[in-house]
């Protein structure tokens, strides 16, 4: 992943917004981030729909799963059956513990399920982690 | 029959008296006696005959002379038991009572005697006697003088007259006596029969009501019986209820729980920004406000959890499954990375055993993460072993801390009880132990703790050793036929971690031989289509006729073949395309399994 692709993050709660990007700026992250509310704006978004004509195609999908109108599952299921988008890694970060919801995001072909820790240290400890790793990851274009 | 011939003559004058001695009881046979004999001969034509009847007749004769006399003897003489028969009497026989009144008295004191009054003319005519006794068998009239051959014949019939009515009277008397008894007998049995009768009437009172007591507590019962129908349909429907309310207050625990997560962690986040970005303007009491709200929302959080877990118990279908608890604890131990000093140590008695994998984690540990949170000292020891007692698998944790006081040995179990203080300054829940119990019963175990302040503790909990898989694979027994063994391997695995039991077979005669062995009792064949050398319909064909029950289901790289038409065509179960997830796996399984 280069330093100049998009994040796509879909993520509800505007605490845990604000969280990653005080993340991202701990960590330097300089990748635009680009912010959805929930599945089927995220959708939108990926398909190009209004208002998100011509939106860049993001490298890394981070994603919340307890969402209103489409949840996160929903959403994976939806982007894991259409081939343009199929490719692009999804991350899950949840505050779920439950094994159903774990079981089923790795069924379903994500690349990763994370809980969010309630230290905020801790968190961004985690946002570090994926990052590098995706960073040091050569992604399909 | 018996002839009376006790007589009683009555006269005044010896003389009369005489002649009936003479006349009656003839000590030899006098002229007159012939004379009468020759009578009798000139009737009765037999001869011997006359003799028997002329020299039969002898009669004891008493007399009297007068009315009151005669009265005397007769009275005595009835007394005695020996009455005459017969009486003569004169009408005049003076002094004292005359013949007329000495018969009326006789006919009151001796009703059944006979009578002859002999009479002159002029004394009482006879229209006079007549009118006097009325016309009577009983009393004969003789005009005097007498002929010596009447009275002969006289005393003859009438004393024979006598014998027979006293016969007839005593006969009659006999059968009236026998009459009379057998009246008696009959009464008696009557009364008897009366009171039989009487008593099977009560009895049969006493029955019907008996039988009208037991119609009511028929009734009774029925009513019972409907009302307790009734009581259990809304016991029924009131569990019914409870359940949906218990459901309910899961689901709500859940989602509230959940719901609550995002605000916490929002204060928390925010608290944490606080602390970082101004910590120099809060001030050390500042600071420590803020390290406070930390503190409680990282509890609140812990609580949150833990009722979530509770929750879930309830909320998730349990995945009943083959479980080595030797590599699930060790596993556990890992992950878990108690501090320096702490050792864990699992025995090498941990059996396999059939349980909810994810039940069974959060037992080990919340066991082995109080015993290393009680320790109370930097070194310490975890023990986990298991004894297997007959029908239950006997696990124990074991730990050198600080240990538990009896009275609190039942507290400890229950929900949101600690030993100290709750204010989340350790982190305890009081959760904990009492999911641990809560998981542990629901699979039919008990849980109890053995410690000493001091001498550390010891939680023990039991497994029962007859828990099923989860049904559905319901222990199914599932064979694999596929010359790639490693394909078979991964299939095996599959099999059992979906509850099946899996066997496996390279090659067609292998496969034969296992679906002859009746013990092995498959139930279902997974066979490969593309079986290098083998004649796969006549191998289709061979397994149904083995046996006719068993489901087969043809697994294969290509869903549209021929070879997968014809089988279809010959009635193959179900068709499984390679490869295959344990999700498709198991619903091809379950649709064949089901299929008639």
């Amino acid at each position: 992943m280069k330093d100049s692709d998009p994040i796509l993050l879909v993520e509800d709660n505007k605490i845990d917004i604000k969280n990653f990007q005080r993340a991202c700026n701990r960590f330097g992250i300089n990748n635009p981030v680009l912010i959805t509310r929930h599945g089927e704006d995220a959708l939108a978004f990926l398909h190009r729909d209004v208002p998100y004509q011509g939106a860049p195609r993001p490298a890394l999908i981070l994603l919340d799963l307890n969402m209103p109108v489409m949840n996160g599952l929903e959403l994976i299921s939806v982007v894991k059956a259409e081939p343009e988008l199929r490719s692009i890694p999804i991350v899950v970060i949840t505050t779920s513990k439950e094994p159903r919801d774990r079981e089923e995001c790795y069924r379903l072909g994500v690349s990763g399920y994370i809980t969010k820790p309630i230290e905020f240290s801790e968190f961004v400890q985690a946002v570090g982690t994926i990052y590098n790793y995706w960073k040091l990851c050569e992604l399909p274009d | 029959m018996k002839i009376n011939n006790r007589l009683l003559i009555v006269d005044d004058d010896q003389n009369i008296h005489d002649d009936f001695n003479k006349i009656l009881n003839p000590s030899r046979i006098t002229d007159l006696d012939r004379e009468l004999l020759e009578i009798e001969a000139s009737l009765f034509e037999n001869p011997d005959q006359r003799h028997k009847l002329a020299y039969k007749v002898e009669y004891s004769i008493d007399h009297a002379f007068q009315g009151g006399e005669a009265l005397e003897m007769i009275e005595s003489a009835q007394n005695e038991g020996r009455p005459y028969s017969l009486m003569f009497t004169d009408v005049r026989i003076p002094p004292g009572i005359d013949g007329i009144t000495l018969v009326k008295k006789v006919r009151v004191l001796a009703p059944h005697m006979q009578v002859v009054i002999v009479t002159a003319f002029s004394d009482y005519t006879w229209e006079e006697i007549t009118e006097i006794f009325g016309w009577t068998d009983q009393l004969l009239i003789l005009r005097k003088p007498v002929d010596p051959i009447t009275v002969k014949q006289v005393a003859l019939m009438l004393t024979k007259k006598y014998s027979s009515e006293t016969e007839l009277r005593n006969h009659r008397d006999q059968l009236e006596g026998i009459v009379n008894k057998r009246t008696e007998k009959l009464m008696l049995a009557n009364q008897r029969l009366s009171v039989e009768i009487a008593d099977r009437q009560r009895a049969e009172k006493a029955l019907q009501m008996a039988h009208a007591q037991l119609a009511a507590t028929n009734q009774d019962l029925s009513f019972e019986i409907m009302q307790r129908r009734q009581t259990e349909e809304q016991m029924k429907v009131l569990l019914d209820d409870l359940g949906t309310a218990n459901q309910e207050l899961e689901n709500f625990a859940y989602v509230v729980s959940h719901d609550l997560k995002a605000p916490l962690r929002a204060i928390h986040s925010i608290t944490s920004w606080l602390s970082e970005d101004y910590i120099d303007q809060l001030g050390e009491e500042g600071g420590e406000y803020i390290n406070d709200l930390l503190e409680q929302t990282r509890w609140m959080h812990n609580l949150i959890e833990g009722i979530l877990q509770y929750s879930r118990l309830g909320r998730v279908k349990l995945e009943m499954e083959d479980l080595d608890t030797l590599t699930l604890t060790k596993r556990l131990v890992d992950m878990l990375a108690p501090p320096e000093g702490i050792a864990i140590e699992v025995s090498h008695t941990m059996p396999e055993l059939v349980y909810d994998r994810t039940h069974l984690e959060q037992v080990f540990q919340n066991l082995v993460e109080n015993a290393i949170k009680h320790m109370n000292n930097p070194k310490g020891t975890v023990t986990i072993a298991c004894e297997d007692t007959e029908n239950f698998w006997k696990f124990s944790v074991a730990d050198t801390g600080v240990g538990i006081a009896d009275k609190h040995h039942e507290r400890i179990f229950k929900i949101f009880q600690t030993l100290k203080p709750r204010d989340g300054s350790d982190g305890s829940t009081g959760i904990g132990l009492s999911l641990v119990k809560k998981i542990v019963e629901h699979h039919g175990g008990t849980i109890w703790v053995e410690s000493e302040p001091g001498k550390g503790s010891i939680f023990y909990f039991t497994i029962p050793k007859d828990l099923k898989l989860t049904s559905g694979a319901g222990g199914y027994t599932v064979l694999t036929i596929d010359d790639n063994r490693d394909f078979g391997d991964v299939t095996t695995a599959m099999l059992k971690r979906a509850g099946y039991k899996p066997l496996y077979a390279q090659r067609g005669s292998e496969a034969l031989t296992m679906v002859r062995n009746h013990n092995l009792d498959i139930h279902l064949v997974l066979l490969d289509v593309n079986l290098p050398g083998e004649r796969i319909f006549d191998l289709y064909e061979k397994l149904r006729y083995l046996d006719a029950k068993m489901r087969i289901v043809a697994c294969t790289g290509d869903f549209m073949s021929e070879k997968v038409e014809k089988l279809r065509e010959m009635g193959i179960d179900g068709v499984l395309a390679k490869p295959f997830n344990i999700e498709e796996l198991n619903e091809v399984l379950q649709a064949g399994l089901v299929k008639n």
